[in-house]
């Protein structure tokens, strides 16, 4: 198990909040994502995938990672 | 008020445009009207009330055809083949009861009349233009190729329909009791069968400037209040506060009051990496925000902001483009005048000189005359050449728009080439890699650079990692990696700090960097733990085969420019490469088209290349214009020859393919008047005192038949054109 945070642009509500979280869940069930909107972040929790690959499903979910950090 | 759009047809240049807004003027319930020569269309601003019928049946009363929407023109190809082959298969008919088998089956009462009434419909429904144009001659004395069938063909039938009709008193005034009514239909059907070749050889027509309007966004985010709502873009005002998010497209024109972003300007520039924009900072209209939010403030709305200005131009441009005089219509409008000229000798001639009896005589020499100068391979003439050539480029990769466009290419002398895109690939590569610490080499630093690379979709990160792709490094992951908007990134990778980005971004960050060097190109800069790694130069890359196609351009005596939207500095060396002596940088896009006009009025005929939005100004005003297949779709709306795959080497094929199709055409146009030119003073009678020859009107059909197998069998000589020449 790792943990990651994404800083996240581009999310509004609600909507992008599951919008995010329903992509991830669509790469692997295993994944736990938990959105924070106020902090613009969103930190996985995952086991083999690689964080590129989190990165880019974020990306096409429609939103711009502009930073990382591995906890 | 509101608009009304419609198609309209059968303008044939610029001036017809301007016929029908003068009209539509005075028609009450119209405000204002815009007609489109080149897009085929025009824009009516009408009062509420108003029914598009009234705009329609006003246009059509001038003698052009409207249709709301798309229009007929959806079936144009098979409407344009309808006629020449009902026109083909009544004159094989004709031809059959004239000549063939049918000679002797009626009398030759019957036959006639089956002949009339099998060609009345060519001569007067599918061959209806030629009449017209012989109108036009008689009241404006301009004469083209179709003034020229018009006479033979007129002169042919009213002949044959008054023998037919009143054979009694033709044998009393001492006709030539022979009818041409077989010539009348192979003419025609011939030019007819010229223009559907020629047709489908335009593939692609002129489309519309649509896809310059997409580029522009619906609506955008004003402040109202407290707080920003999204309004329609027809909406916003000057002095509204924008806010732009990223990834957005910035809607109007004007000035950053807060934030700083990476602003994606290609639009404007042609360049793909994007510009760091602050506070103060011009923004414009269709171009692209980068990672971080801007608010703005509008300065220049709706028709006001430079992508309108864009839009507003290439329209007027291509309005204002005056069709080229084609070859055969240049000949012919001296042709014509000489022909006629020679059947009035003859009438006299024969009349003051010649035997009894003199009506008789004179008549029917005279229609002679016209018959046989009515040369009909000349509707084939530059069809078929241009149909080989068309279909020749596009086994190449070159879309030619039509025969006009190598006419236009023939004569170019002088071409500007864009840079970014064009010449070069408009993409960066890494150039050079700098190493600064004896502890590295490059394959650990690419290894370091491009992990944390991998996490950045800027283009610059891009080429860093296709770069350490080729030298077969596999980036693995940093622990942590951030974003600074226009600077660079911070990450973090085994445990160690790493600042990657601009040299500014590096001493904001404590880190010592001074770095000279005259290399063009963007700088990364690399440190570790606070050292400078080592520094990735960027540069976008010239194609290969740039250089010889300049070369080969100027052994063709065509001058090559270089204008750019790029710094001087860069497109100086790039010049320099090249071998490129006139160039020019920092150009906007209506700069350049201002560039394209003034070497026009130099007398120089003008092609401009170009792949982006910010060339479509000077395609448009370029006498022939050509695109990147690789570049934008507005690029090639604005164009006359599109390159499929951006092969810059294709420039130079197409320039001597079109020289190569001109000399055909050339011939062709010889080869169709010299067998009815040189039958002309036997038709007129010259050899008449000698041997007392007088006009075998069979002689009319062999010319017919020699010149139209010389042209076609010329045009095909096209076919080998590109055998033999190597294929990059
Ligand atoms: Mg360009």
């Amino acid at each position: 198990m790792s943990g990651i945070v994404f800083k996240v642009e581009g999310m509004k509500c609600g909507g992008c909040k599951s919008k995010i979280e329903g992509a991830l869940k669509n790469m692997d069930s295993g994944i736990e994502t938990l959105v924070n909107l106020e902090d613009k972040t969103v930190k996985v929790t995952f086991e083999d995938l690689s964080p590129l690959e989190i990165k880019k499903t974020i990306e096409e979910a429609g939103f711009n990672v502009t930073g990382m950090n591995a906890e | 008020m509101k608009n009304v759009s419609l198609k309209i047809e059968g303008m044939t240049c610029a001036s017809c445009a301007l016929n029908i807004e003068k009209a539509l003027a005075k028609v009450e319930g119209i405000k204002t009207s815009t007609v489109n020569f080149a897009t085929e269309s025009g824009t009516f601003e009408v009062s509420d009330n108003l029914n598009a019928e009234v705009i329609i049946s006003s246009i059509e009363k001038q003698g052009y055809s409207a249709f709301e929407g798309e229009g007929p023109s959806d079936n144009t190809s098979s409407a344009e083949l309808v006629r020449p082959i009902v026109s083909m298969l009544l004159a094989l008919v004709v031809f059959y009861l004239a000549m063939g088998p049918g000679k002797n089956q009626f009398t030759k009462q019957v036959n006639w009349y089956l002949q009339l009434v099998l060609i009345t419909p060519v001569f007067f429904w599918i061959g209806h233009r030629f009449q017209k144009a012989i109108w036009i001659f008689l009241r404006t004395g301009i004469s083209t190729m179709n003034t020229l069938v018009g006479f033979g063909t007129a002169a042919a039938y009213y002949y044959s329909l008054f023998i037919t009709v009143a054979p009694e008193k033709a044998v009393k005034l001492g006709m030539n009791m022979h009818v041409y009514y077989e010539a009348v239909g192979f003419i025609i059907s011939f030019v007819f069968l010229g223009k559907f070749f020629e047709e489908k050889a335009k593939k692609k027509a002129r489309k519309e400037l649509d896809n310059l309007l997409r580029v522009s966004t619906k609506s955008a985010w004003v402040k109202r209040g407290d707080e920003f709502q999204e309004v329609p873009l027809e909406d916003v005002v000057k002095g509204d506060v924008i806010r732009v998010r990223p990834g957005e497209k910035i809607p109007v024109d004007g000035k950053i009051l807060e934030g700083e972003s990476e602003i994606d300007e290609s639009m404007l520039s042609g360049e793909p990496l994007p510009v760091l924009k602050g506070k103060d900072a011009q923004v414009f209209a269709g171009t692209i925000n980068g990672y971080s939010v801007i608010t703005f403030k509008a300065q220049k709305v709706g028709s006001d902001t430079m992508l309108a200005g864009i839009i507003k131009f290439v329209e007027t441009a291509q309005q204002n483009k005056a069709p080229i005089q084609l070859l055969a219509d240049k000949i012919s409008s001296y042709f014509v005048p000489v022909v006629l000229v020679i059947a009035v000798l003859t009438f006299f001639g024969w009349y003051f000189f010649g035997p009894e009896p003199l009506w008789g005589n004179a008549l029917s020499s005279m229609i002679a005359v016209l018959v046989i100068a009515c040369p009909c391979a000349l509707g084939l003439a530059t069809p078929t050449a241009v149909v080989v050539a068309t279909g020749v480029a596009s086994k190449r990769g070159l879309l030619i728009g039509g025969g006009e466009i190598i006419e236009k290419g023939d004569g170019v002398n002088t071409i500007i080439f864009d840079k970014t895109g064009t010449l070069t690939f408009g993409k960066p590569f890494v150039k050079h890699v700098n190493l600064f610490s004896e502890k590295s080499n490059e394959r650990d630093f690419l290894q370091e650079v491009s992990s944390i690379e991998s996490f950045s979709e800027h283009p610059l990160s891009r080429a860093i990692l296709e770069y350490a792709k080729e030298k077969g490094v596999k980036p693995g992951f940093p622990e942590s990696f951030e974003v600074v908007s226009g600077k660079g990134i911070k990450a973090k990778l085994n445990g160690l700090e790493y600042f990657i980005g601009s040299s500014r971004f590096l001493n904001e960050n404590n880190i010592v960097c001074s770095y000279e060097t005259d290399q063009s190109g963007s700088q990364v800069f690399v440190a570790r733990e606070g050292e400078l790694l080592g520094l990735i130069i960027v540069d976008d890359k010239v194609k290969e085969q740039a250089r010889p196609t300049i070369n080969k351009l100027k052994e063709d005596f065509v001058t090559p420019w270089l204008i750019s939207g790029d710094n001087t500095k860069t497109v100086s060396a790039v010049a320099q490469e090249l071998g490129i002596p006139e160039y020019v940088g920092n150009c906007l896009p209506i700069d350049k088209a201002s560039y394209v006009e003034r070497l026009k009025s130099e007398g120089k005929k003008v092609a401009m290349i170009g792949d982006g939005i910010n060339d479509a100004p000077a395609l448009a005003k370029a006498d022939l214009s050509i695109a990147m297949g690789t570049g934008t779709d507005v690029a090639m709306d604005a164009s006359d020859v599109v390159i499929i795959d951006g092969d810059i080497s294709k420039v130079d094929d197409f320039i001597r393919l079109s020289r190569k199709t001109m000399s055909i055409i050339k011939q062709n146009l010889f080869l169709s008047f010299v067998y009815n030119t040189l039958l002309i003073p036997v038709a007129a009678g010259a050899f008449y005192p000698l041997f007392n020859w007088t006009f075998p009107p069979v002689l009319a059909s062999v010319a017919m038949g020699l010149s139209s197998i010389s042209v076609v069998t010329n045009s095909l000589r096209i076919n080998g054109f590109f055998n033999g020449t190597r294929r990059s």
